[in-house]
């Protein structure tokens, strides 16, 4: 049959399980959009207001769902747009396929009307890219995409197509999923002794320690992780990204690492005898100084990816394979064990977090309302069951520490690039996903305001997504570092925000505004029973900061509880 | 940071393909490993020979190859220490 590029990009998605877009149009993809326009029946494209909302919001569609995200754009500036969110996307192993229209191939290097080379653009933060220039190559290029957007570590990759490529015609057959050959492999062949040797260090440790990334999540092997830890009797600590991977409320768990996780597995990991890493890559905000962090632990570290391996942290033993195989192999071979007096330990530094910064902040009555006691009444009033998707700076910390995650693929952050403007577009992405649960927004009023555009997507597609804007009229974090480490010169950081719920209104969306803590509660109520998109502008303290804190260039048992 | 700057020659195979010399670059100016020198090879088997001499410490070095072999395009990668000489 003989159709065009354009309609083989399309014929390739649909192969692909594709149903969903997010996307901006333009004159180099104009061939797409006019096949996509054909098959609106089926493939869903979702009109975005920003290239970057596009890249975002099909990131948060896949962290909510284990699927690979797909976003397109035009070539020049559409495609630049997407810069961002494939470079956040790298840094936090999301599969996304980005399509992108380019100049006609006869233009290319003639500094043509919108020409970018997004291939070279992009090499640093994709996975693996391609310019497609015939009609004909394009089916293999996206069935390679798909492939390598999800093979060993997921991330993102990026299919840049010529405008006569989409407009040209070709023989479609059948469309063939990409098949290595010769493959390298990204999972090495394991003994049983490997395992046993692992499994020896932690029957025999005294103080073992779980560190849980978010290689737990993308591996499917949260249950497995519930398992090893009960059997084994081992704490788990996670990471921003492994929070979701175990239940908060597990006897077991023991909280958040890194730079304002809690304060008994930061100060642990220098006790620990044995730590088993799992998924996680030792990133700087969870080690703070390399040079006296857990050195006088045994360390075990399970990733797929290679180039991780000894990269930040050396390793006693490791295992390159993924967590839900590694996790069961490991699980074979554990005993039983008893390490009451090391969960003591855990229970008694929590302790001494929660009287000074964990109640205190709750209990806190004054005529302002702290981002602690919104975060926590929402955690409680959903029940830890909602998707929670935080934005970037104290929002983000504090709803990571108050929001008590029950389910897994429930916390969807940006955590290695840390981009601001990324919760809005990101938990329309996860609601695309997730019609049937709650999914909840959670930003500053610095960060609301870098993708503020997207509340029309939200207006468009009728989005039931709620957004709590905790507004301290500040970028917060920065404030607190000015505070802290720059004898309080507030450098530009206090900035004249609209007024939100007029500009919620503007765009169809209920919203409402509270500054006194007796209304919280209801106005928290009423947001969630809102059965349309809401949004909710919480007024809090201007100059609060986020304890504990692990200030940079010191060591994890350092963390500061004030 | 690189103290002792042994010269290392890395060889790597790679499918032959436009972009895959600007990835492999990248990587070593990323990791500041500088290129000494380079000689690429294009076989008559679609596979591409790359020999790249550089002065840098064992773990920069060791860093870098494990990114190289991340490369798609990357079937091969090997480092000759001059010691093994
Ligand atoms: C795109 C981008 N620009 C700048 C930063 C640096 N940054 C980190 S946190 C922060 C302040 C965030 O302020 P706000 O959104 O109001 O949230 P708050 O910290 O007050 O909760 C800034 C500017 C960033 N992370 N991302």
């Amino acid at each position: 049959m003989k159709i065009t590029g354009a309609q083989a990009i399309i014929e390739s998605l649909l192969a692909e399980g594709v149903d969903l877009v997010f996307g901006y149009p333009g004159g180099a993809i104009l061939p797409t959009y006019d096949a996509l326009f054909e098959s609106k029946e089926r493939i869903r494209h979702v009109l975005v207001r920003h290239e970057q909302g596009a890249a975002i919001a099909a990131e948060g569609y896949a962290k909510s769902s284990g699927r690979t995200g797909v976003c397109i754009a035009t070539s020049g500036p559409g495609a630049t747009n997407l810069v961002t969110g494939i470079a956040d996307a790298m840094l936090d192993s999301v599969p996304l396929v980005c399509i992108t229209g380019q100049v006609a191939s006869s233009l290319i290097g003639t500094d043509a009307f919108q020409e970018a080379d997004i291939v070279g653009i992009t090499i640093p933060i994709t996975k693996w890219n391609i310019q497609v220039s015939r009609a004909e190559d394009i089916p293999n290029a996206i069935a390679k995409a798909f492939y390598y957007a999800k093979d060993g570590r997921p991330g993102p990759v990026l299919v840049d197509i010529t405008k006569d490529a989409q407009a040209g015609m070709m023989e479609f057959t059948e469309y063939a999923k990409y098949v290595p050959r010769g493959k390298k492999s990204t999972q090495h062949k394991h003994s049983d002794m490997q395992f046993i040797e692992i499994a020896d260090l932690l029957n025999n440790a005294k103080r073992p320690l779980i560190l849980a990334g978010n290689g737990v999540g993308i591996a499917n092997a949260e249950e497995e992780l519930v398992k090893l830890a009960e059997k084994a009797t081992i704490p788990v600590a996670c990471t921003l990204h492994g929070l979701h991977s175990f239940p908060s409320n597990h006897e077991y768990f023991v909280g958040l690492l890194g730079m304002h996780g809690n304060y008994a597995p930061n100060i642990l990991t220098n006790e620990a005898d044995v730590i088993l890493a799992i998924g996680m890559r030792f990133d700087d905000r969870v080690t703070g100084n390399l040079a006296r962090y857990a050195k006088q632990a045994k360390i075990i570290h399970v990733d797929i990816d290679f180039a991780e391996i000894n990269k930040n942290v050396r390793s006693h033993m490791h295992v390159q394979a993924d967590a839900k195989y590694a996790i069961s192999h490991i699980l074979r071979f554990v005993q039983s064990n008893n390490h009451k007096e090391w969960h003591h330990r855990f229970k008694h530094l929590h302790d001494q977090e929660y009287e000074q910064v964990i109640k205190a902040e709750l209990s806190h009555k004054g005529d302002m309302i702290r981002m602690p006691q919104a975060m926590d009444l929402v955690s409680r009033k959903t029940k830890g069951e909602a998707i929670v998707v935080p934005d970037v700076g104290q929002n983000q910390m504090v709803a990571m520490r108050y929001y008590k995650f029950q389910k897994p693929k429930s916390h969807i952050s940006s955590g290695g690039l840390g981009t601001m403007g990324f919760a809005l577009p990101a938990a329309i992405g996860a609601k695309m996903a997730n019609p049937d649960r709650e999914v909840i927004c959670v930003a500053g009023d610095g960060g609301i305001q870098m993708n503020i555009q997207e509340l029309g997507v939200i207006l468009q597609e009728k989005l039931p997504v709620k957004i709590l804007l905790l507004n301290n009229n500040y970028l917060g974090m920065v404030r607190q570092w000015q505070e802290m480490f720059y004898e309080e010169r507030y450098s530009f950081v206090d900035l004249v925000s609209p007024d939100f719920v007029a500009l919620a209104n503007a765009y169809g969306i209920k919203a409402r505004k509270v500054t006194s803590p007796d209304e919280l509660e209801e106005a928290v109520d009423e947001m969630l029973a809102s059965k349309e998109a809401y949004f909710l502008e919480v007024v809090v303290e201007k100059r609060e900061k986020v304890f504990p804190m692990i200030p940079a260039g010191s060591a994890v048992d350092e963390i500061r509880l004030s | 940071m690189t103290t002792n700057n042994d010269m290392h020659i890395i060889t790597i195979v790679t499918r032959n393909s436009l972009r895959v010399l600007q990835r492999i670059s990248g990587l070593f100016s990323r990791y500041s490993v500088n290129i000494d020198q380079m000689s690429i090879f294009s076989g008559q088997d679609g596979l591409s020979y790359f020999s790249v001499i550089v002065y840098s410490d064992d773990h920069s070095v060791q860093k870098l190859t494990n990114q190289l072999n991340k490369i798609v395009e990357v079937c091969d990668v090997r480092i000759v220490n001059h010691k093994h000489f």
